[in-house]
């Protein structure tokens, strides 16, 4: 594995509602590399600015201070036009209501991105065929949305962000809607994917998800707070450091 | 009470759906009372037309009961849709199925007051306004109606009350049929899959559009007409519905099969996101573009009936009496016109008569004219009638110089060219078509139109008839004309076929197309409330479920822009569909009513085109104004 520096956040401040009466500071303060082919989770109390750092990366949003680059393309820098373009060249997401498209297909729905992207028909049809296997959606690949279970649609989901072979996977809680079993399928999903050289950040608050990752960032009122690598721990112990980190959280102690 | 919060918090939170709810109960109420009131008129009915008028108002009536009676429950169903997670909700929190009965009950007794307060004041007023329109169109001044009309009040109270207590047992029903978890997932959207009846339908739906179209086109002038048109009305709702749901879903999937075409980018969201829209909106849009077309056709004939009673009135009577008899006045006969008009202070001019053949109905194969006989003979078959007058009478009747030689012929037959060769009776001429012919009239009355032949003498063995003319000046209104007119009639001891007075003929047409240009106005303000109402909704609807695509779409790398283009487009084509196919609906309507309007006589293209056009681009304005109106909700929705 290279030690690339794949993204690197420089002092990323985000607040909503600036000139309003009443302004939130969702990110104070937030600084941290990831490196190429990481796994990395970010953990934090619901309302801890999770999303809005997950959203500033994924150039759905900007900061409002401060910097994030992507490979060195600095990310605010882009017009709303670029960054679409840039999402669908180099981005994957996947997120907690899966949010695919009902008038498509599901296979059509992993085809979306290439769509647009201007792919031909049959090097999208080429491009499916390792990740229906992987993923193995065989069965569902040609139903629609609406007629899969939950953990289908995330699979699917799953599918559509890794089908353009994306710089880094985004995940914003993807195993919130789904049960601890389905949850446990998408996780260990995740793990395989890395495990083929995928960057992975992962956005949750649950521990047990956090724990399939390398290292686990936390963040408390709109700052990092922690950070935990994995190391040679086995899982079940990094998921009790964890919980413990997270209860310290909780509790406001430093 | 906590019932009366909940629902006053329910009402608020779904202002935006219940205000053009209730704002459109509240029209359809009015329209209702309007029609009850004016049917239950009684200096109305004391008119010579007014029995026809009421007449024509009970269908009237009964086709905008129909029309509430669907929008009712449509927007019932819709409400129902949109309120059912909050049903879901109050359900899980605890609330018995007792309380969720009473909040129902409730809500549709406050529905139901404020629309017939609102639409009763409405009513009331509107009714004067509507009555005054109404004696206008029919050109009398005498209308009497009192400030209220009880019975019409009444009746109006009974009928929404029952349509509210229907649509309150539907909700029940309702209710006690559903889980909890039911009522919390009925907002999303399911996928259908198709057999191969579905293609069935598509193709059945194409076949009757294009046999209603060929009967419209192909509707001759003849007794079977209207049947014919009504044939094609049935067809069009059918095959609307079908193209609609079936036709346009199987034209896209098909798309979708070109993976070359559907794989691009433009393609691939129009394709699929249109596919959606129509397999949830088919029948709503089918619904709009019949709502649509039927205004259109059902003004159309409307004005253009009315705008042609004085030319309907002069095919009759060319001068302003004419009198068909076997002989011309006698002696006495021209002292009782002379007597009678001085009585009435009338004085008679242009006082002429001519001898011409008894009218012969038939119709054409190829060049030659086929004789029935007289009109009782006509069969379905039957086209026109056929007069004969000589050279001499047509040259004094019109002034022009004119010498036939031997089998030489002139001919007058509205509508339709004739040149060269005709046989006519087993007699064959050469004929010069004539671009007018003063004194031409129909004789019978009848839809058949009278074909006028210029010959050098009457055909041998076929009867004669004598037509005397006049006009009169006479110093006073219509009223005073038909008194004349009548007891002239009277007094000569002839049949109304056999007299024909304009101003008579004038006012009784006027009766009954005034009545009908009244009734089809009101019916198509009812048409519009309930359209505007529909498509406002519809937007709602499918703003609520463009606001999750929307986001999705960006997600996955569509810039705001494309995908508020994308979608805008499709919303747009959507609302654009109904219109289009309303347009193209009337647009071969046309045809048809145009033949049916020469059965009347009534043959000025250029002005059914202008009348045409006008109420086109009338609706189509209203339309779009409608859609800008409510597009506004849309991106409200969508922007939140
Ligand atoms: N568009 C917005 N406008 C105003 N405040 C926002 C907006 N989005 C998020 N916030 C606020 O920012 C804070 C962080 O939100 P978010 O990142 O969604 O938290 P989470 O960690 O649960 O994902 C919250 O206090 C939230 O209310
Ligand atoms: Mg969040």
């Amino acid at each position: 594995m290279f030690n690339m520096v794949l993204l690197k956040l420089d002092h990323v401040q985000k607040i909503f509602e600036a000139n309003s009466s009443h302004p939130v500071a969702a990110l104070k303060d937030v600084s941290f590399t990831v490196q190429d082919g990481e796994f990395v989770a970010i953990m934090g109390e619901s309302g801890a600015g999770k999303s809005t750092l997950l959203n500033i990366i994924a150039t759905l949003d900007n900061a409002t201070n401060g910097s994030a680059a992507l490979n060195g393309q600095d990310l605010s820098a882009l017009s709303k036009d670029e960054a679409a373009r840039y999402r669908r060249q180099h981005l994957g997401f996947v997120f907690q209501h899966f949010n695919l498209l009902d008038s498509l297909s599901n296979r059509d729905n992993v085809y979306l991105p290439l769509v647009l992207a201007r792919v031909a028909p049959d090097e999208m049809d080429r491009r499916i065929k390792p990740l229906v296997s992987r993923l193995r959606i065989a069965k569902i690949i040609d139903r629609y949305p609406s007629e899969v279970s939950g953990g289908q649609q995330q699979r699917i989901a799953i599918a559509r962000a890794l089908i353009t072979q994306p710089d880094v996977l985004l995940a914003d809680e993807p195993t919130g809607a789904l049960d601890s079993n389905t949850s446990q399928e998408i996780l260990d999903l995740f793990d395989d994917v890395n495990a083929n050289g995928q960057t992975i950040i992962m956005v949750t608050h649950s521990a047990a998800a956090a724990s399939h990752a390398k290292r686990t960032l936390f963040i408390k009122d709109g700052r990092i707070f922690h950070e935990l690598f994995r190391g040679d721990l086995s899982m079940k112990d990094y998921q009790v450091q964890i919980s413990n980190t997270m209860m310290t959280l909780t509790n406001g102690g430093e | 009470m906590l019932f009366i919060r909940l629902i006053n918090s329910s009402f608020k939170r779904n202002l935006r759906t219940y205000s053009p709810y209730l704002l459109a109960t509240c029209m359809l109420v009015a329209i209702n009372y309007i029609f009850t009131a004016i049917a239950a008129n009684h200096s109305l009915k004391a008119l010579s037309t007014g029995k026809v008028t009421t007449a024509m108002m009970k269908p009237g009536a009964a086709f905008i009961l129909m029309v509430t009676a669907a929008f009712l429950l449509y927007v019932n169903h819709f409400l129902w849709q949109q309120r059912s997670r909050e049903i879901g909700l109050y359900s899980m929190l605890g609330m018995t199925s007792r309380n969720l009965d009473l909040l129902t009950v409730l809500e549709k007794a406050y529905l139901l007051f404020f629309s017939l307060v609102g639409g009763l004041i409405g009513g009331i007023i509107f009714e004067k306004l509507a009555f005054l329109g109404l004696g206008r169109l029919l050109q009398v001044q005498h209308l009497r109606q009192s400030w209220i009309s009880s019975g019409a009040l009444l009746q109006t109270v009974m009928i929404f009350v029952a349509f509210f207590v229907v649509l309150m047992l539907v909700d029940l029903l309702k209710i006690h049929h559903l889980k909890p978890t039911d009522l919390w997932n009925s907002a999303t959207a399911t996928h259908k899959h198709h057999g191969p009846l579905f293609t069935i339908a598509g193709l059945i739906g194409l076949v009757t559009l294009a046999g209603a179209y060929y009967i419209t086109l192909t509707t001759k002038p003849k007794i079977t007409a209207i049947n014919h048109f009504f044939l094609a009305v049935i067809l069009v709702v059918i095959g609307t519905y079908l193209i609609f749901i079936a036709g346009s879903v199987i034209l896209l999937n098909w798309l979708k099969k070109r993976r070359n075409f559907y794989y691009q980018p433009r393609h691939f969201i129009a394709v699929s996101g249109m596919r959606q829209r129509m397999e949830q909106n088919g029948a709503a849009l089918a619904t709009i573009c019949l709502l649509c077309s039927s205004v259109l056709v059902i003004l159309f004939t409307a004005v253009t009936l009315y705008c042609g009673i004085s030319s309907t009135a002069r095919s009759y009577t060319p001068k302003d009496i004419t009198i068909v008899n076997n002989q011309p006045l006698t002696k006495h006969q021209g002292q009782v016109l002379k007597d009678t008009a001085r009585q009435h202070h009338a004085t008679v001019t242009d006082l002429t008569h001519y001898e011409a053949t008894a009218p012969q109905v038939g119709y054409w194969r190829g060049h030659s004219f086929v004789n029935q006989g007289t009109i009782d003979n006509m069969t379905t078959a039957t086209s026109n009638s056929m007069i004969f007058v000589t050279a001499k009478t047509y040259q004094r009747l019109t002034h022009h110089h004119t010498v036939l030689k031997g089998n030489q012929a002139l001919i007058y037959a509205p509508g339709k060219k004739h040149t060269g060769r005709l046989v006519v009776g087993g007699k064959s001429y050469r004929v010069t078509a004539l671009k007018k012919l003063n004194f031409a009239f129909n004789p019978d009355h009848a839809i058949f139109s009278p074909i006028f032949m210029v010959v050098n003498k009457l055909p041998k063995g076929m009867p004669t008839m004598t037509v005397t003319t006049l006009n009169y000046h006479l110093n006073g209104n219509a009223k005073k004309r038909i008194a004349f007119e009548t007891a002239l009639q009277q007094k000569l001891h002839l049949s109304s076929l056999q007299f024909s007075g304009y101003a008579t003929i004038f006012s009784l047409l006027n009766g009954l197309y005034g009545g009908l240009v009244f009734i089809g106005i009101l019916i198509s303000i009812a048409l519009g409330i309930t359209t505007t109402i529909v498509i406002y909704f519809k937007q709602i609807s499918e703003g609520y479920a463009d606001k999750q695509r929307f986001t999705t779409m960006q997600e996955v790398g569509l810039s705001e822009r494309e995908t508020t283009k994308s979608i805008h487009s499709q919303v747009l084509m959507v609302f654009m569909l109904p219109i289009i196919g309303a347009i193209i609906n009337f647009a071969f309507a046309f045809p048809a009513i145009k033949q049916i309007m020469t059965q009347l006589n009534f043959y000025s293209l250029t002005l059914m085109v202008a009348i045409a056009v006008i109420i086109t681009v009338a609706l189509l304005l209203l339309y779009l104004v409608i859609y800008g109106l409510t597009t506004r909700t849309y991106h409200q929705i969508i922007d939140k």
